[in-house]
């Protein structure tokens, strides 16, 4: 009899293995940054930022490319880059002259976002320490890509294509606000989510400094 | 001659009442030597070391079984299964990458199996019985990390040892007997979570023992 309660009572030791994630880390901003080593970000002076926003939805069978306005977004990667000392130069288009380009672009649904840039940009071969990590949820996506392009030290005849010196993912960050597949226009974007996200982009890249 | 006749009589009623008594309430079968040890423990444990590092939170989910059995008086020989369940969220951290970082919030999960073969020594018989204990195995692992909706796990069997101090305190004796089980345990392994490797935790122990 006392073995049977003894064993009953280590059983219910071992009872409730389950975990559960918090929503706050479910619904939270993942926000990843990698720069180019080679890069010397004392020898820019000015920079420009494209406002349009390149969405790619693959939430549907089929992948779907739209632009949105992302202008709400531009004062804020602005003060960032003059807090660190950089001269901002308004966006005329490709040609700007400025010595870096820095443009965003969004992806909706399960996409590898260190991967994938559309049209403009080129893409260092870096390496993301996180191979294996898989996606963990079902409805939580969407993910603002930054990318800054060395106009400086670009080669002649690059076809349009400018090196990139450092780029910043914020998974997450868009999460149910667009509808997929529905330019929304930013109509139900949460603004001030984003903007943290790149704040926090900022702060995780100190070695984004001009000196003055 | 009376009076003593009546003394003796009322000495012979009370004697004899308090042997049915005694036959009445005594129901286990006679004492004898502990042989054996079966005790459910309780165990609080506190991740030290790099373990530290990646959940330091003290967990309260964990359990062990253990079987010791006498092969002289003073050491038995045994084994143990035990469980351990850590767990942590962290609002916010910032990991380096190669050429960058990666921040967001993060939940964090270990989950920790193990199996050890026993060997106990015990410095004094009596109702309160020191030892000192170790216990080599293997234990089986198994880590979660989730950042916003990415997640990895990782999942290893490793080994393990532990060396322990303890005190049993016997409440009751007979052809079973009970014990109070109160130790204080090192535990080493191999075992990888996360980022950190060489997992230890220093644990309290509370259990109850059943010697047969």
């Amino acid at each position: 009899m006392n073995s049977r309660l003894a064993a009953l009572s280590a059983a219910a030791l071992l009872v409730s293995c389950g975990y559960d994630v918090p929503s706050s880390v479910e619904n939270g901003v993942a926000v990843v940054t990698q720069f180019q080593p080679a890069a010397n970000f004392d020898d820019y002076l000015t920079f420009s930022i494209d406002p349009t926003v390149v969405v790619v939805d693959e939430t549907g069978s089929v992948s779907t490319q739209f632009t949105v306005d992302g202008a709400n977004l531009v004062p804020t990667i602005s003060s960032n880059m003059r807090e660190r000392n950089y001269t901002e130069v308004p966006w005329l288009g490709d040609a700007t002259p400025a010595d870096l380009h820095i443009k965003m672009s969004a992806t909706l649904g399960d996409v590898d976002t260190y991967t994938y840039y559309p049209g403009y940009c080129g893409w260092y071969p870096y390496y993301y320490c996180y191979p294996s990590w898989s996606y963990a949820g079902s409805y939580n996506f969407g993910s603002l890509v930054l990318t800054m392009g060395d106009v400086k030290n670009a080669a002649p005849g690059g076809g349009g294509k400018l090196p990139l010196i450092w780029t910043s993912s914020a998974r997450g960050v868009l999460s149910e606000y667009y509808t997929p597949g529905v330019p929304s226009g930013g109509a139900n974007v949460n603004w001030a989510r984003i903007q943290e996200s790149i704040n926090r982009a900022f702060a995780d890249s100190p070695y984004i400094l001009r000196t003055p | 001659m009376r009076t003593a006749i009546v003394r003796i009589a009322i000495a012979a009623a009370l004697l004899s009442g308090s042997v049915r008594a005694e036959e009445a309430w005594v129901t286990t079968p006679e004492y004898r030597p502990r042989q054996t040890l079966f005790i459910v423990n309780w165990e609080i444990t506190g991740p030290i070391g790099s373990f530290g590092d990646y959940i330091d939170d003290t967990s309260f989910r964990g359990g062990s079984i253990e079987f010791r059995s006498f092969v002289s008086e003073k050491i038995s020989l045994g084994l143990s299964f035990s469980w351990n369940r850590f767990d942590q969220t962290f609002d916010l951290v910032t990991a380096p990458l190669t050429n960058g970082t990666a921040s967001g919030p993060v939940y964090r999960y270990a989950d920790m199996f193990g199996v050890r073969a026993l060997a106990h020594y015990y410095l004094a018989p009596g109702p309160l019985q020191p030892y000192l204990g170790v216990g080599i195995g293997g234990a089986w692992n198994y880590a979660f990390q989730q950042v916003a909706d990415v997640s990895d796990a990782q999942e290893n069997f490793n080994f393990i040892v532990d060396p322990e101090v303890g005190l049993l305190y016997w409440l009751a004796k007979g052809g079973t007997s009970a014990a109070l089980n109160l130790a204080f345990r090192y535990t080493y392994t191999t075992a990888t979570v996360g980022r950190e490797s060489d997992t230890q935790a220093l644990s309290g122990i509370v259990g109850l023992a059943f010697g047969y």
